[in-house]
């Protein structure tokens, strides 16, 4: 029970680091390098919009969602399990407080321009502490975001670093690497992998182009599900 | 409007309004134990009128991230702000299983805070949020093994409720709260980046966690910004002090002054360790998270098992 707790709590953290870490590398910042052919369709935009709206109104309006996974917990795995708070809460206050917030939010929005068109607004660079030519690839990389992440287990995660500092006076040519392996990934879940990759390649003989062997195929299914069902009666 | 929804908006009114005071409080506190005559108590009150008449200014790379988060973090914080009970008032928001919501506004305040320092594209805020991620990680246990063994003691997940079931009727339950609410000011020590996990005062951009990310705001975002900073310490000021109420206070006047001689007491105990301790190492802020958890976990288990 305890280390459920522990585990969790740290699960909160870790999310709200990998999901900042996604998120601002994937979308935040500048490109590095300039992007000459990019191309994202409007079903591209749609298609992902699905998605987004999903979340939005999970997001807003859960009730019917968590009815469902209330309902598959309490009736098929876990019986007898209305005690939990996930049944208890009142999902209707989320709706209720989500929405307030959101009203916040929009009022505090209007406030902001409203004051920032009296007092002024105006771009600039970033602060450079005094350098001034300040480059994209100067900025931070999701290594160095997981850095001191990956330190901390490092020997679980058997993370290690290789920089290669120039000993020239501009040190343009230095390099920096770091690399983790994920235990669970090598250790246990490729090599299953690859065993049940082994074992199917030892039946790609039914893999064939040629139609009859299909239908071939088809009729001795059928048969074998006859003879159970023969069986059976 | 019944008297406990009015109860409710007065007391989220008193959080908004009293948290810049408390933060002049303490830096007044501070001044006085170093030697100094210091600024007046209200000064926060002055740099927040000045930053809300400043221009802003954003970053070139910036993109509407950095327009929002600001917003989203002081709603959020003033929405966790607003679960909390001051005295005997039930707080505007309180439902069965709030404990969640409150924990994971503070997080939403944070998680935007964080994408806004990665939007602006500079080196400085980056190093900042990486830091504030990995420290979040380590202080999220805390958090649940303070309140949340509270809530699993009493059988309740409402904050209200994990406060009103505090009674101090015998040695342990007293021994349990005491060393929760110790657990908690380490809690508050680091969320509100004080001293000795950050420096409030310190301008190096190397060094700080929670200055660095908000570096390239100004005017009203980093008005927003500051106010929810002021907010969120002195939401911490109430969990810690919420733990007293239960010494025979039973009563809205006397719980009130219960509260705000805790809250003095508490401000001059941070005032105290920002004056006497000097900044821990970077690589040594995780274990002080983890001796803060590590105290959790032997708290509890040391409680369950005596009763």
């Amino acid at each position: 029970m305890l280390l459920f707790v522990v585990g969790l709590a740290f699960v909160g953290g870790l999310a709200v680091a990998c999901f900042t870490k996604i998120n601002s590398i994937m979308f935040l910042g500048t490109e590095r390098k300039e992007v000459k052919h990019f191309h994202t369709s409007v079903y591209d935009y749609v298609s992902l919009g699905i998605f987004a709206l999903f979340c939005i109104v999970i997001g807003f309006y859960p009730q019917p969602f968590i009815g469902v996974i209330n309902k598959v917990l309490s009736d098929e795995f876990v019986p007898g399990n209305s005690s939990s708070a996930l049944i208890n809460m009142n999902w209707f206050y989320i709706t209720v407080i989500f929405t307030s917030a959101l009203t916040g939010i929009i009022v505090l929005y209007l406030l902001k321009k409203k004051i920032q068109n009296r007092y002024g607004k105006r771009n600039s660079n970033a602060w450079g502490c005094a350098y001034e030519n300040l480059d994209p690839r100067m900025q931070y990389t999701a290594s160095s975001f997981a850095d001191e992440l990956n330190t901390i287990p490092q020997s679980i995660l058997v993370y290690h670093k290789k920089v290669k500092i120039s000993k020239d006076v501009f040190p343009i040519k230095s390099s920096f690497e770091s690399h983790s392996q994920d235990f669970v990934n090598e250790k246990i879940i490729l090599p299953g992998f690859r065993l049940l990759s082994s074992l199917i390649s030892k039946i790609t003989f039914l893999s064939k182009t040629d139609i009859r062997y299909y239908i071939g195929f088809i009729l001795i299914v059928i048969t074998i599900y006859a003879f159970i069902a023969f069986l059976w009666m | 409007m019944d008297v406990t929804t009015l109860q409710g908006i007065i007391s989220i009114l008193a959080i908004v309004i009293i948290a810049p005071l408390f933060a002049g409080v303490i830096n007044k506190q501070k001044a006085i134990f170093t030697g100094r005559i210091g600024a007046p108590i209200l000064q926060p009150y002055y740099e927040l009128q000045r930053l809300f008449k400043k221009e802003t200014i954003n970053a070139n790379s910036s993109s509407f991230i950095s327009q929002i988060s600001p917003l989203i973090n002081f709603v959020a914080v003033i929405f966790a702000a607003a679960m909390l009970p001051i005295g005997f008032w039930k707080p505007l928001i309180s439902f069965n299983g709030d404990i969640i919501l409150f924990a994971y506004m503070l997080g939403l305040a944070r998680f935007f805070q964080i994408l806004a320092a990665m939007d602006i594209g500079s080196s400085f805020e980056g190093m900042g949020e990486e830091r504030e991620a990995t420290f979040a990680l380590f202080a999220e246990p805390i958090f649940f093994f303070t309140l949340g063994s509270i809530a699993f003691i009493s059988g309740t997940n409402s904050v209200y409720d994990i406060y009103h079931s505090i009674r101090l009727d015998n040695l342990s339950y007293i021994v349990f709260i005491v060393i929760c609410s110790i657990s908690a000011f380490l809690l508050a020590v680091t969320e509100c980046s004080r001293m000795p996990v950050d420096d409030p005062n310190t301008h190096l951009e190397l060094t700080m966690i929670h200055e660095v990310m908000i570096l390239d705001n100004s005017g009203f975002d980093l008005f927003l910004y500051q106010y929810s900073g002021y907010i969120k310490l002195f939401i911490y000021a109430i969990i810690e002090t919420s733990f007293f109420y239960p010494f025979g206070v039973q009563n809205y006047s006397l719980g009130l002054i219960v509260f705000v001689i805790v809250v003095l007491i508490l401000s001059c105990a941070l005032a105290i360790v920002e004056t006497i301790t000097s900044r821990f190492k970077m690589k040594n802020i995780p274990q002080y998270l983890l001796f803060a958890t590590a105290l959790g976990i032997l708290n509890l288990l040391i409680y369950t098992f005596t009763n």
